[in-house]
């Protein structure tokens, strides 16, 4: 099969074009996988001394700079998580046509900004 | 066949920093490994939502237990499988000829080494975590 549409295009003119929801929620679910990717030793870390000691488990939650780190991972986990559930009920044929898939997309953004608000309200306070 | 615009890989060498070196299969363990996360995400959220002040203790006996114990080690395995299918994807995406000329080559195997290098890291720290003797305080 011929095919003539464009490939190759720069990455600027792909985001000039891909203004929708739906774009918009790919793309984020790509870089909160990229965040996730560089706060995993962050985490590992938490993990170990949160387990290491009672003293260690209390101090190691004192630090700000710790929990907003430790904010911004659950709230990228709550991200993509909700977009790879659209993802993998996608992968099922549900939700891809255009319309379908714009309001899942605008649903799920919702869903994940609900979350994202309580778990800083939940890690932060 | 034979059409520029059609840039396929027809010269039968499979991508060699892929995690399987097979697009369904690496596909499919991204998948699989996608429903361990969340479920493991799902297990851990709904202990701290059943514990509102958590102690240390019964933090540790939860997650030292040999049940959170398997399952961890299943769900590090997940993380480092999904992490690199994701990764490389993100990496032959973006950092292409087409977007930066043919630096991107050799920047895209580096990047890719250095993610492999990290993923192997992350796997034997969070193995050592769960299963290592004792749990040693990191020096800050």
């Amino acid at each position: 099969m011929k095919s003539n549409r464009p490939i190759n295009l720069p990455l600027s003119q792909v985001i000039s074009v891909n203004s929708s929801p739906i774009a918009i929620a790919s793309i984020l679910h790509r870089i909160s996988g990229i965040i996730l990717f560089l706060l995993i030793p962050v985490m590992l870390w938490l993990l170990q001394n949160s387990l290491a000691s009672p003293e260690s488990f209390e101090t190691v939650f004192d630090n700000v700079l710790v929990r907003f780190l430790a904010w911004v991972f659950v709230a990228a986990i709550a991200y993509h998580f909700v977009m790879g559930i659209k993802h993998l009920v996608a992968d099922n044929g549900g939700n891809e046509e255009l319309k379908s898939a714009r309001m899942v997309s605008v649903i799920s953004f919702v869903i994940a900004a609900i979350l994202i608000v309580a778990s800083f309200i939940w890690v932060m306070f | 066949m034979g059409d520029v615009l059609m840039i396929k890989n027809n010269s039968g060498i499979k991508s060699a920093t892929g995690l399987t070196g097979s697009g369904s299969r690496d596909w499919i363990i991204q998948r699989i490994s996608a429903v361990i996360l969340a479920v493991y995400s799902v297990v851990l959220l709904g202990f701290f939502l059943t514990h509102g002040n958590v102690t240390f203790y019964e933090w540790s006996a939860f997650m030292t237990s040999l049940p959170m114990r398997l399952f961890s080690l299943i769900t590090i395995l997940a993380l480092a499988g999904h992490a690199w299918v994701g990764m490389w994807t993100v990496f032959t995406d973006y950092i292409t000829t087409s977007q930066m000329g043919s630096s991107a080559r050799g920047m895209r195997l580096v990047l890719q080494s250095l993610m492999i290098i990290a993923i192997l890291v992350f796997l034997f720290w969070g193995i050592m975590i769960f299963w290592g003797s004792g749990f040693g305080v990191v020096a800050v």
